[in-house]
């Protein structure tokens, strides 16, 4: 990461990025998302990482990239990541 | 879903398979108690758990006043305790006024009281809802449905890994007639988010 170079995830304020999803969508699309969701908090309380490890690692995925998962590919790649699987 | 994005999932899937299969073998967790968690996700039922705190402070002062000032502890009082993650997290509840309107977003990534409410819902954790609440909330209520005077005051609050933030909204007039279970029903996911106010049928409120 370059010195005063954003972090993808910080979007507060920024313009550009559209319209709301629509209101009463689901909390998961697919199972696979809630399969990521729940093994993140499994391998956290089993203290395999912590949850800021987690986090700074999903936020140091390369913007382009980033933006280009889907949200819960993020959350993915950072697990693959920590559990040595990437 | 096209063709395409069929192929994608199924690659994500295969993803998350081997990692299910790592869990497991590194006794994290097993795929039957995987399953057994998504299940305990229904949206209805968890963010319940969050409407039993707003119609209990609706009724009781003292509860309103114990939740205001410790929220954690105001949702372990009824059962719901929070765990999940991490203890450090701690759960602020904000109440609406005849004045002041509260909404939460988490503009860094999608911190929510998921240990009071369940998951996230996909808006939620959308770049378009992150970067715009803090800065147009008003556009963004009212792409929700919400229109708010122009004299009430718009508090957006940013949840972060120590802090998350549950609105308690003001009871609509004439639920004081309703059943508490009747009034946990006006208690919605977004009312407990503030993106929605309860509101009462027609057929109550005539």
């Amino acid at each position: 990461m370059l010195p005063g170079m954003a972090y993808a995830n910080d979007v507060g304020g920024m313009h550009g990025f559209g319209e709301l999803p629509e209101g009463g969508g689901p909390t998961f699309e697919s199972v696979w998302e809630a399969q990521t969701f729940v093994l993140n908090q499994a391998f956290v309380a089993a203290g395999a990482y912590t949850l800021d490890e987690f986090r700074a690692t999903m936020e140091r995925i390369p913007p382009a990239e980033y933006y280009a998962m889907p949200y819960y590919e993020r959350w993915l790649t950072a697990l693959e990541h920590l559990v040595g699987e990437s | 879903m096209s063709g395409a994005g069929h192929h994608r999932n199924a690659e994500l899937q295969a993803r998350v398979n081997r990692l299910l299969d790592l869990a497991e073998s590194r006794g994290v967790i097993t795929r039957g108690q995987v399953d057994a968690r998504i299940e305990a996700f229904g949206d209805r039922v968890t963010a319940r758990n969050g409407a039993d705190m707003v119609v209990r402070a609706w009724n009781s002062p003292e509860y309103r006043e114990r939740l205001l000032a410790d929220a954690g502890a105001a949702a372990a009082e009824l059962g719901h305790a929070g765990g999940g993650y991490s203890s450090d997290i701690r759960l602020h509840a904000v109440a609406n006024t005849p004045t002041v309107h509260h909404v939460v977003v988490c503009t860094l990534c999608s911190c929510y009281p998921l240990a009071w409410l369940g998951p996230p819902p996909a808006w939620y954790k959308s770049e378009a809802y992150r970067s715009r609440v803090v800065r147009d909330p008003r556009g963004v209520l009212r792409e929700f449905g919400l229109v708010l005077p122009n004299s009430t005051e718009v508090r957006v609050w940013d949840a972060s890994a120590e802090a998350r933030y549950l609105v308690v909204p003001q009871r609509p007039p004439g639920a004081e007639e309703l059943s508490e279970d009747a009034q946990r029903d006006l208690v919605t996911r977004d009312c407990l988010i503030g993106v929605a106010v309860p509101r009462l049928p027609a057929e109550v409120s005539r």
